[in-house]
Order: C-alpha cells, then sequence, then structure tokens
C-alpha cells in the first residue's frame, strides 16, 4: 500500500520558530529559511556516503533498473513500476508476483515521491532535475553505472547487492553469468565466426551498432564478428544502404517489434526486417538473399543490463537452427524470429 | 536593370546553374563509403539507361543508389526553391515559405501516422507486404501535406474571397494545430524508442537510400508545378504592387492565387514525401536570386528551379566530401551552412536591402 509524500525534514526550523517566538517574526523567518536551506545543502552534497539503512521500498526507474531490482529483491520490496520502460525489461510478461504493483508513467519526482520510496534506481540518462528533487525530498537516488558489456553488469550487480543487503544473492547471480559466458564461448569456438551487422530501421535512414556498444557485446558472446565495429564504427551510427552493402555481412540481426503483427509473408522481425527485404537495392546483399536475418525481441535487443548474455543465447539458438536449415535446404532458408 | 540586360542574365546565369548542376550529379555519382569510384560508376550510370551491361549486381545496385540520391536532391532542391518563390510572390512576402501553407506541418503528421502504423503503434489490421511498408511513409506524408494545404485554402476561402491575410492567418492557425498534434504524437511514443527515434530523424530530412520511387515522386511533383509557372508567372508581377491595383488592371486573383497554391503546394509536398523536412531551400534560393540577378517573376520562377537543385545538391556533396557520407542530415546541414551564407549576403547586400 503506497504511503503519502514524504516531506522534506524542517523538523529543526519549527523548533526555531517555536524557540524564537517572542523574537522580530523577520529574524525568525530569516532563520527559518537558513536551516532550511542548510538542510538542503547537506542532502544535495556530492560524494555524500548512502545511508546505512537497508532500503525497503525501493522503485526501479527504467528497463535495466527494472532488470537489475527484480534479479536482487523480494517482489514485495519493488514499490512500483515504470510503465513506459517496462516492455523493454525482463517484466515484460509480468509474472504474477508483480500482478498488483502499482505503476506509475514517468520519471517524475510527484507521482515517484507520492508512492514513498527510500531508495530509487535510475540510470545515468535520466532527467537530472527530477533525481535532484527526489534527492532534496530525502529519497536516496541510486544511479546505475553505464553498462557497455555483460562485466559492467555484473559489476553493477555486485554493487547493487551490498547496496540492497543482498550481496550474496549478487555473487550467485554473478556466478551464474559467468558459467553461461564460458557456455556461450565454448559453444563459438567450435566453429566459424560470421560477420553479422545489426540494423534498425522504420523507413528512414537505417542504423548500426558499432564497438562500444551492448548489442556488440552480443554480438561477440553469440560468436559473431560485428562487421560495423571491424569497418571500425563505434557506439551507434546511421548505416546507408551502400554502406551495409559494403560491409557485405553473412548475417543481419534486427529488432522483433513489441507489438506489431505478423505481416502477410509470415515475418516477425518487423518494420526493419521489411526495409531489407522490400529495397530494390539490397535485393543482391547476400544475407538478404539468403534470408539471413533473425531477429532478437524488442526487450533483448535494447537491453541495457546482464539480460545481455540471455540475448547472446537466444541469438546463439537462431544463428544454430538457420546454420542448420541452410545445411538442410539451402533454398529454403528464411528469417527466423521468435 | 533594363528588361533586355536582365533577361541576358538570367540566361546566362540559367546556362550556368544546368552546367553545374550536370557536373554535381556526376559528382555526386562518385561519392560514398563504398570506394566504388570512376570507371565503374560510369560504366554503371551508363548501364541504367541501357547503354551498357550492368556493374555486378552489388556495384550496380550501389551506383543506383548515388544516381537516385542525386536526382533526389536536385528535384527536392528545384522543387522548395519554386514552391518558395510561388509561395512568396502570391504573399508578397519575402518571409513567406512553403511551410506557411501547411505543407511541412501536415508532411509530418502523414510521415508520423506511417512510423506509428510501421512500429504497430496504430494497428491497422492489415498485414503490409515489404514493398507497401516502403511506399507508407512517403505515401502519407504526401498525403498530410496535400490534405493540410487544402484544409488551409478551403477555411481562408469560408466567405468567398480567399485573401492572401487571411491565408496567412489560417496558415498559421492550422499550423499550430498540426504543430500540436505532431508534438502530442511524439510525447506518446517516448517510450517506443525505436518508432520515437524514426518520427524525430524524418523531421532532419534525408537523402540517403532514396529509390526510383523516390526520385520519381519529386520530379513528378515539380514538373506538375513547373507546368503552372506560365499561368501565373506575369500575374504575379503585377501582385508587387497589390493584390487591389492586380485585379484593376484586370489580373483574375482569385485564379491566380488557387493555381500558386495548388502547384506549390504539389512541389512542396512532393519533396518532403521524397526527402523528408528540408527547410531554408524554399526561403533563402529565390532571395539569392533576387539579390544576384533578378526579382521579376518571369524569370525568378524558371530560374529557381535549377538554382534550387544546385543549391541543395552541393551542400550535399560539399558536406559529403568534407565531413563524410550521413554525418549530418540534410535539413540539419541547410540551417547550419544556409543560415550563415544567407547572413553574409545579406550584410554584404545591405544598401539595397535598405529600399525595401
Amino acid at each position: 500500500m503506497p504511503t503519502g509524500p514524504r516531506l522534506p525534514s524542517v523538523a529543526g526550523s519549527f523548533d526555531l520558530f517555536h524557540l524564537t517566538f517572542r523574537a522580530p517574526r523577520r529574524a525568525a523567518l530569516l532563520g527559518l529559511a537558513a536551516l532550511t536551506a542548510l538542510c538542503a545543502c547537506q542532502r544535495e552534497a556530492p560524494g555524500a556516503p548512502p545511508a546505512a539503512t537497508r532500503a525497503v521500498r525501493v522503485i526501479p526507474t527504467s528497463a535495466s533498473a527494472v532488470d537489475f531490482a527484480s534479479a536482487l529483491l523480494e517482489p514485495e520490496r519493488i514499490v512500483a513500476l515504470p510503465e513506459q520502460a517496462l516492455e523493454y525489461s525482463v517484466l515484460h510478461t509480468l509474472p504474477a508476483s508483480f500482478a498488483s504493483t502499482a505503476r506509475f508513467d514517468v520519471y517524475l519526482a510527484e507521482p515517484i515521491l507520492a508512492l514513498g520510496p527510500d531508495l530509487v534506481l535510475a540510470d545515468a540518462f535520466q532527467a537530472p532535475e527530477t533525481t535532484q528533487r527526489l534527492v532534496q525530498a530525502g529519497v536516496e537516488v541510486f544511479t546505475l553505472p553505464v553498462i557497455g558489456s555483460w562485466r559492467d553488469a555484473c559489476a553493477a550487480l555486485l554493487q547493487l547487492g551490498e547496496r540492497f543487503g543482498r550481496a550474496e544473492r549478487a555473487r550467485e547471480l554473478c556466478a551464474e553469468l559467468d558459467a553461461r559466458v564460458a557456455r556461450l564461448e565454448q559453444r563459438a569456438s567450435s566453429g566459424p565466426r560470421p560477420r553479422a551487422v545489426v540494423y534498425s530501421s522504420f523507413g528512414g535512414v537505417g542504423s548500426t551498432a558499432g564497438a562500444d556498444t551492448t548489442i556488440g557485446d552480443v554480438l561477440r558472446l553469440a560468436g559473431l564478428d560485428n562487421a560495423a565495429a571491424l569497418a571500425g564504427r563505434t557506439g551507434h551510427s546511421d548505416l546507408s544502404f551502400e554502406a551495409l552493402i559494403a560491409l557485405d555481412p553473412e548475417l543481419i540481426v534486427v529488432s522483433a517489434p513489441l507489438k506489431a503483427p505478423p505481416s502477410a509473408q509470415g515475418d516477425l522481425g518487423g518494420a526493419s526486417e521489411r526495409v531489407l527485404l522490400s529495397s530494390p537495392a539490397l535485393a543482391e546483399l547476400r544475407a538478404v538473399r539468403e534470408r539471413r536475418i533473425v531477429a532478437l525481441p524488442a526487450w533483448l535487443f535494447a537491453t541495457n543490463s546482464f539480460e545481455i548474455v540471455r540475448a547472446a543465447e537466444l541469438l546463439r539458438e537462431q544463428v544454430d537452427l538457420l546454420a542448420a536449415d541452410s545445411a538442410a535446404t539451402p533454398a529454403d532458408a528464411g528469417s527466423r524470429a521468435r | 536593370m533594363n528588361p533586355r540586360s536582365e533577361r541576358k542574365r538570367a540566361w546566362i546565369l540559367g546556362v550556368l546553374l544546368v552546367a553545374a548542376l550536370f557536373a554535381l550529379l556526376l559528382k555526386s555519382a562518385a561519392l560514398g563509403p563504398s570506394g566504388l569510384r570512376g570507371a565503374s560508376v560510369a560504366r554503371g550510370l551508363l548501364a541504367i539507361v541501357g547503354l551498357t551491361p550492368p556493374l555486378e549486381p552489388n556495384h550496380q545496385a550501389i551506383v543506383e543508389l548515388r544516381a537516385w540520391r542525386g536526382l533526389c536532391a536536385a528535384g527536392v532542391g528545384g522543387a522548395l526553391a519554386l514552391a518558395g518563390a510561388l509561395v512568396q510572390g502570391m504573399f508578397r512576402n519575402p518571409l513567406a515559405s512553403p511551410s506557411l501553407i501547411g505543407v511541412t506541418g501536415g508532411a509530418s503528421l502523414g510521415a508520423a501516422l506511417g512510423f506509428l502504423i510501421l512500429g504497430g503503434v496504430v494497428p491497422t489490421g492489415l498485414a503490409l507486404g515489404a514493398a507497401w511498408s516502403a511506399l507508407l511513409v512517403p505515401t502519407l506524408a504526401f498525403a498530410g501535406a496535400a490534405a493540410t494545404t487544402a484544409v488551409v485554402a478551403l477555411v481562408a476561402a469560408l466567405h468567398g474571397r480567399t485573401s492572401v491575410t487571411s491565408l496567412l492567418l489560417v496558415g498559421i492557425a492550422v499550423n499550430l494545430c498540426v504543430a500540436g498534434l505532431f508534438a502530442a504524437i511524439q510525447y506518446l511514443t517516448l517510450a517506443e524508442w525505436e518508432v520515437g527515434k524514426a518520427i524525430l530523424a524524418w523531421t532532419f530530412g534525408a537523402l540517403d537510400d532514396r529509390s526510383a520511387a523516390h526520385a520519381a515522386t519529386v520530379w513528378i511533383g515539380l514538373t506538375l508545378a513547373a507546368l503552372c509557372v506560365p499561368l501565373v508567372a506575369r500575374e504575379l508581377d503585377l501582385f508587387r504592387s497589390g493584390e487591389d491595383d492586380a485585379q484593376a488592371l484586370g489580373v483574375d486573383t482569385r485564379r491566380v492565387k488557387t493555381i500558386a497554391l495548388v502547384a506549390s503546394s504539389l512541389a512542396a509536398s512532393a519533396a518532403v514525401a521524397a526527402a523528408g523536412q528540408i527547410g531554408f531551400v524554399g526561403l533563402v534560393v529565390p532571395h539569392l536570386l533576387r539579390l544576384t540577378c533578378t526579382s521579376n517573376y518571369r524569370l525568378l520562377l524558371w530560374l529557381s528551379i535549377p538554382a534550387g537543385a544546385v543549391f541543395l545538391l552541393g551542400a550535399d556533396v560539399l558536406q559529403r566530401i568534407v565531413l563524410g557520407d550521413g554525418v549530418l542530415q540534410p535539413g540539419v546541414m541547410m540551417s547550419l551552412v544556409g543560415g550563415p551564407f544567407f547572413l553574409f549576403l545579406l550584410l554584404r547586400q545591405r544598401r539595397e536591402i535598405a529600399h525595401w
């Protein structure tokens, strides 16, 4: 049951007001303002150590924050879930244990304060003014580090585990991730590493992911070479058809749509796959001609947490299926999607 | 300037612009990230018109992509400049641009709807095939632009007489409504980050990955609009001293406004359908022509086509040479390059401008 908003503590101000009751009103008000400002400054002080208390009521505010929080915490400690980001998180299918958890739309101070959290889990890119308001209101905001690979995600898990008083659980999760990554690497080392390109387009200019991206790490773990990264691309960048033809990948990885129904062709790869298949300029591109296009579910395609490992496992499975299909009936290797 | 020397000057400029356009088209075809150059590109270009056998399929596809890009940039530049010149003549205001009659806003709304359908945010119940998916955004952008312009024209003519002032005011009001709807769509799709990104990217314009369909769209629109030029050019010159004066001289002002409105919206709608939002060309190119050559609409309207084509294609080629492919989208580039350039010209010609 959500409690009401927690107001900043100004108890000291009221005490002062009562103590200076006989003094001139202006002096009392000045004292009140100075003390309130002092309290606010102390709460905002950068580098202040986190409260030593155990965070009981936690609100994750982004998709990756939901991934981390739901992996480490008991459902009852997660007070609310972010409506807009939920579909891109591990809870996109919303398990029964979270069915009655409150929701909020956007990362704004008022609705979050109304839910009475004592810790908010946010990403660095989220509105800094909202973070500042929450801190001023006395709520601890834990900002997740930037995740570029599964190792970064593991480090964040351990850090959060300490903060949540769930260090043992975090260590177990990391050990499990280590084992899964080892299995993936073993699988990848036994065969060739196809050159793949990540492609995303909704009818405008397409984009791809080069080095230093989470989806790039997914490709690497799945035993694929990221052709864009090999060509010197870093981060997310535009990819014209000509640049795509020049990369000539053996495989193209796209995102399956969140909501779009399958098209008449039965493909589930959504808009990006349709752009690839419908453009005359790409008709002779090897990956398009041989229909070597695989689609990852949108939430895994965009994941920014330790779910990178799950994305890589799924991608590896699809690549293996595609290879098996190609070996069985070379002309009938269609696109696959989950 | 006497009319004969003005006409001669316009002809010389026209010939120079057409020559520059051909040179830029060839240069554009030689630029790209794949490293395909020289003789291969020339053979590929000749193969498009059936004069030589095609190159290896992927190389031929690359040459065709570059050719469609060049033709699209030239067509879009020409169409926007012509639309701008027509709108400025009709409104008798050198600050008018095609966006004033709702073209840009309507196209944005149509394109946003297309992205929502493609992204599955708006379920249509239709199973869109691959080819229809590719055409959806340009088609809806064109429909949006044409529909908004029609609404502006119809509402402005509610009382039987379409004054330039009422067109201007209705255009501003409709633009505000459309901009509000567009902003609402952008806000509501914040969570659908792929769709939101596609909608935002469309507002920067795009010349990459154009196809024959894009090039055909813009050139057909431009040709149809250009066919209207002889019907309004002389009359727009008479408009310069005022609508009432033009009417007193026997000009059917209603007919002229209707033709100018239809022609400008056709040209601008085709341009935004083919390449998204690219501002500035429609505003600046007619100005540049006025500053450098003529303000006579019988010459200005025709010159604006090759001038707009050279302006946009030239800027595109230049930025690809200097910065490389895919660094700046054309809408951004136009604002960054066109703004300071226009300011420079205005400062250089400040004496003449003082008399405007």
